[in-house]
Parts: structure tokens; C-alpha cells; sequence
């Protein structure tokens, strides 16, 4: 939670609501190209997984294990593979996907450039061989950077809501 | 109905044919056969439930599956390793629904029934000395697996016939200890195990990894040029597969190593201080066929597999790092495999070695992985494609066997019977030759 952070104006609130709207367009229509233009180049992306405890039975294992733990030039290898069907099994023919993205509430840092957004995010993903919808649900929590005609995506951890992923893999970008 | 009121041994046997190398697709899609594999296979043969560094202390516990039976693998007050059934001997219930925890034991949620955490009954929901018939009171402790272990993997079974797993792993240990042995400390879990569900049969994990060379470069092809430097890695690949050694170790156990190309540097993806503890621990036999594998992939029989391979995401510029992953593949449904999947790591290693191994890992082998979400839908198809009534009358061929099955290698440095080529289909096959063996009843301590 970013809760004690300040809250950012009117025209701050409307562009980073804008950018994150235009963003997971990017990810839904699959062009990871403009969408890998939007990260900065000390990009930290992490999907942790998820773990469950009784009440105060609590302990991790290990140091803790992510679904993704990528940075600016992993995500460009991704970018290219699920760009080019011919690269990967999983997406040809291409996934069908529609992002839902909403509680999207930006906060000040310390830092006047840098902002801390969090947003529930919904995926839903149709692949060519399997009539059944996948849903992927999380939040997100997102460092966004303020720069000439925009912002950059600095960091993004989603965690999501499922103990187990419930279909065969994740061949997209969360 | 029990399900083997339905199918007698004369019926499995035909279901694969060990001198053709091919297999019915009825194995794959028939849910009556799944529950043939739950009694004959699950509750009979030693299954792979964790690794010691999951639990270090009294009290540790993970929740893990053995089959379709849920159990609680815990490190009790004296430190003694415990597998108990979860599932409260009163009426049923999960008595813990956690992932893991630390905690002295397990409270049943629904009369609040009591167990310590080696098992032992503590407490039920009345004066325990109503129960007239059982003077016993250690009558309602949970259930036991059979806990064996083989350093720091922890093995369970329901078969108190089963032989010892020592003799079980067999040949498969020389391997294992390269794996797993081959540093003085051993290894320890990088983190809890992902969890995934591919919608194919759960044999057709095994027998990928048991392994399947072919495979690799049609799908894998395009990331193995994205993560390796120079120009044809992907023709490297199949060249490298083709003259590479697979091994069947016996029992069901069987695996591929890939050797690289001359040009390659040995012990390629480890850091100096690591290379120095494997040459000081492990045999010149066994340094012989790690130093130069690219791709170390086997199954231990039923549903325990491992993948080691150096990667790179910056590999312009950035050395490969050597991640390590072990899996079980849990058979939920005849169509549906839950794949539990956990990182590894040398207990020597750097803190940036850890790491780097953990995020190469998560990168190529896992849900998200650029190596496994094609291999998942690649086995999605193959359900899709074997299930129709026609197609479950038709065969899977495995029938490069019959080219290579004579041509066991006289030179090999590992125990076991190794083959010339990751493309042989012999070892792959042999998962499926040990699937029938247990079917039909041919393995004595397992009938």
C-alpha cells in the first residue's frame, strides 16, 4: 500500500490513469515493442508466488520464489519471442487477451519525478486451443518516473491472487 | 466399482508394446487407467516429496502431494523427518492448509482434534477415555508415510513392501550425487515451489524429461538463439543432441546429457570457487560427463524430474549462470498435471550466483518460462489430439527405439545402460516400459 503518501493533483491523477489505461492496451494487443518503449532501462519486474500460512504457523521457504523476476533486457528477449509467432508454440496462433485495469491510485515519493501507483489488475486470455477463459487476477504496485512527454515504468510487482496457476503457462507479459 | 474390477493385467499389457516401442493413446485419456495409476503406481512406489533445506528446523512444515493424497511433510520436535497424511483421523478433514509454517502441530478445523506435529494424537473433542474400544489411544494418530531419504531428498511411500530407497534410486544415485552431491555442503531450495497446471496427462512430463531431445529443437529452438551468443545456436543444439549420451539407469529412471560443441569452455555457467569444490567432490568419472553438459534432463520414476542448463538473457555480454531445477509432476486428473517446480542451488555459492541461478531458472523453466510455456502447449495439443475415440484407438510411436536399442555405448563413464543420442526415443520410452511393469503387476514388492 501506498497509503501514506500524498495524494497528486488533478492533471497528475489524469495522465498516469491515461498512461497505465494505454499501457495495458499495449499488453492486450500484444505490441511489445511500443509497450517495451515505455519501460525504464532499470526496469525491475516481479511476479512473487504466492505463499499461504495458518495463523502464527508463518514461514517463507527459502529466499522466496517468483513466476517472473525479469529486468529491461529479459523483457526484450520476451518482447521479441512473443512478438514473432514463429518463435514460440504458445502463442501461435497468438492468445486473444483483454486487460481490466482499475483502483488506480498514484501517490507522491520523496522523489518529485517519481510516483508509486498501485491498480488491481484482471486478465482475461483466450488461446486457439482451448475454448476456456483463463483469468489471471493481481495487484499491481508500479513505480512510475516523470519524463519529457511522459512517464517510464520503473518497477512493477504483481502479486497475484492464485495459490496455483490454473492453466498451462503464462505466455504473455502480466 | 473398484477400478480393478474394471481392468485386469491382460488388459494393460497390450497398452504398450515393449518390442515395437509403440504405446496405445488410451493411456494418455482414459480416466479409469489414472485411477489404476493412483493404486498401482502412487501408493506403491517411492514418491519425491522435498528437499531438507524446506524444513530446517523443529516444527518446519511444507504441504505436499503423494498422488491424489495430501500430506504434511514436517521436521518433528526431536528433528526426526515426518510425511503424515493430512487428514484428520476422525472424520477426514485437512487438519493444516497452509503451504508451510513452523508450528509444534496440526488442529483439525472442524471438532478441533489435536495432533503434535510427529502425528501423535493430543487431544480430541471429549474425555479420550470414552473411546472404550481403542485402549490405544495412538489408534487415531495420523497416518505415516515411509520416509527415506537420499541426502538431503526427502522420498516417501505408503508401501511398507517397498524396497529400501537406496535400492530403488539404484544406478540413478551416481547420478543424483552429480547433481545433487557435488559439493561438500550439497544443495539448498532457492525459494517454495511454483505451482501450474498443464492440461495434458501426467506422463507425458516424465517421459519429456526422461528425455526427449527432439523436442528441443523444434520448440526450444528460437529461445536457445535468443540466450546463447554466436550466429547458430539452434543448429548447435540439434548437433550437440544428436551425438549426446542418454542413459537408462534402471527402475524407470532414465535421463539425457548434453555435451557441448569442442569450442565450449567446460564447467560453462558456474563461478571459479564452485568448479573447485566439484573437482575436489565428485569422481573423475562423474566430472567427465558434467564438465562439458549443457543440459543435464532425467526422471526418476513415477514423477520426479530435473533440468540443469547454463542461460543468459545478455548473452553478448553477460556469462552464462547454470540454474537447477527439480519437479514432480502430480497426477490431479487423467488430463490435468500439477506441476510443483522448485530452484536449486549450491549451499557454497555467492549471494549473486544464488541470485542469477534462481532468475535463469524462473526465466526458461517455470509458468512463465520462455522454455516451458511452449513445451505445456505442445503437450495441451497432444491431449487435444489423442482423446477422440478415434484417437485414442491409434498408437504414439517411439519406434527410433528399435535403430538404437542395440547400440548401448561400451566407453560410458556412468552406470546403467547409456545410448548414443539424445534422439534415441530408448530412454524416453523406458518410463513408459516401467509404467507397464507396475501396471500389470510385474514388480513383486509393488503388486
Amino acid at each position: 500500500m501506498n497509503d501514506s503518501e500524498p495524494r497528486v493533483g488533478d492533471a497528475d491523477y489524469r495522465a498516469i490513469c491515461e498512461f497505465l489505461n494505454d499501457e495495458a492496451e499495449l499488453l492486450a494487443e500484444r505490441d511489445y515493442p511500443q509497450w517495451l518503449s515505455l519501460l525504464a532501462e532499470d526496469m525491475q519486474y516481479l511476479v512473487p508466488v504466492p505463499e499461504f500460512f495458518e495463523h502464527g504457523t508463518a514461514r517463507s521457504v527459502g529466499r522466496g520464489n517468483a513466476y517472473f523476476d525479469d529486468d529491461y533486457p529479459s523483457l526484450k528477449v520476451r518482447s521479441e519471442l512473443l512478438s514473432d509467432p514463429t518463435l514460440t508454440t504458445a502463442e501461435n496462433p497468438p492468445s486473444l487477451l483483454c486487460y481490466f485495469v482499475s483502483n488506480i491510485r498514484p501517490r507522491r515519493t520523496a522523489n518529485a519525478d517519481e510516483f508509486t501507483v498501485t491498480s488491481n489488475l484482471l486478465i482475461y486470455r483466450i488461446r486457439a486451443s482451448e475454448p476456456t477463459p483463463y483469468l489471471l487476477a493481481g495487484k499491481r504496485h508500479d513505480l512510475l518516473r516523470a519524463v519529457a512527454g511522459g512517464y517510464k515504468l520503473a518497477r512493477r510487482e504483481i502479486r497475484i491472487l492464485q495459490a496455483s496457476i490454473q492453466g498451462p503457462n503464462l505466455s504473455f507479459i502480466p | 466399482m473398484l477400478i480393478d474390477e474394471a481392468f485386469q493385467p491382460s488388459d494393460i499389457e497390450h497398452l504398450v508394446d515393449v518390442e515395437n516401442a509403440t504405446a496405445s493413446r488410451q493411456i494418455f485419456c482414459d480416466p479409469g487407467i489414472w485411477r489404476m495409476e493412483l493404486q498401482r503406481i502412487f501408493t506403491r512406489t517411492w514418491l519425491f516429496v522435498g528437499h531438507a533445506s524446506e524444513i530446517p528446523a523443529a516444527g518446519d512444515y511444507v504441504t505436499r502431494l503423494m498422488g491424489n493424497d495430501p500430506v504434511i511433510l514436517v521436521r518433528d520436535a526431536g528433528g526426526q523427518i515426518r510425511v503424515l497424511h493430512n487428514s484428520c483421523t476422525h472424520r477426514g478433514s485437512l487438519v493444516c492448509r497452509g503451504t508451510s509454517g513452523n508450528a509444534r502441530g496440526f488442529t483439525c478445523p472442524y471438532h478441533g482434534w489435536v495432533f503434535d506435529n510427529s502425528g501423535a494424537i493430543r487431544a480430541t473433542a471429549m474425555d479420550d477415555a470414552l473411546y472404550k474400544k481403542h485402549t490405544d489411544y495412538h489408534h487415531f494418530d495420523l497416518k505415516r508415510a515411509r520416509v527415506g531419504t537420499y541426502g538431503d531428498l526427502i522420498f516417501a511411500t505408503w508401501n511398507d513392501d517397498a524396497i529400501s530407497l537406496d535400492d530403488y534410486l539404484g544406478n540413478a544415485r551416481w547420478y543424483l550425487d552429480i547433481m545433487f552431491h557435488r559439493t561438500p555442503e550439497g544443495m539448498e531450495v532457492l525459494g517454495a515451489p511454483h505451482r501450474w497446471v498443464s492440461t495434458n496427462n501426467w506422463k507425458l512430463g516424465p517421459m519429456n524429461f526422461g528425455a526427449d531431445g527432439p523436442h528441443a529443437v523444434k520448440v526450444h529452438g528460437p529461445i536457445t538463439d535468443a540466450t546463447f551468443a554466436g550466429g547458430n545456436a539452434r543448429q548447435m543444439l540439434r548437433d550437440a543432441l544428436i551425438e549426446s549420451p542418454s542413459v537408462s539407469m534402471g527402475n524407470g529412471h532414465n535421463g539425457i546429457w548434453t555435451q557441448a560443441p569442442e569450442a565450449f569452455p567446460p564447467f560453462l555457467g558456474w563461478e571459479p570457487a564452485l568448479i573447485e569444490l566439484f573437482q575436489k567432490t565428485l569422481t573423475p568419472e562423474q566430472l567427465q560427463l558434467m564438465q562439458r553438459a549443457v543440459a543435464s534432463v532425467s526422471t526418476i520414476f513415477p514423477n520426479f524430474s530435473w533440468v540443469q542448463g547454463p542461460a543468459s538473457f545478455e548473452p553478448a555480454t553477460k556469462m552464462p549462470t547454470t540454474f537447477l531445477a527439480i519437479r514432480n509432476w502430480q497426477p490431479i486428473a487423467h488430463d490435468r498435471t500439477e506441476i510443483w517446480n522448485w530452484f536449486l542451488v549450491e549451499k557454497e555459492a555467492s549471494e549473486t550466483f544464488k541470485e542469477e541461478a534462481k532468475r535463469m531458472g524462473i526465466r526458461t523453466f517455470s509458468a512463465g518460462g520462455t522454455f516451458d510455456q511452449d513445451d505445456a502447449e505442445a503437450w495441451h495439443s497432444i491431449q487435444r489430439g489423442v482423446e477422440g475415440e478415434i484417437g485414442r484407438t491409434l498408437d504414439v510411436s517411439f519406434e527410433m527405439a528399435l535403430a538404437y536399442r542395440d547400440r548401448a555405448l561400451v566407453d560410458f563413464p556412468g552406470p546403467g545402460t547409456a545410448y548414443p543420442s539424445n534422439y534415441a526415443e530408448v530412454t524416453e520410452f523406458d518410463v513408459l516400459v516401467e509404467w507397464q511393469r507396475y501396471m500389470t503387476g510385474k514388480i513383486d514388492w509393488a503388486r
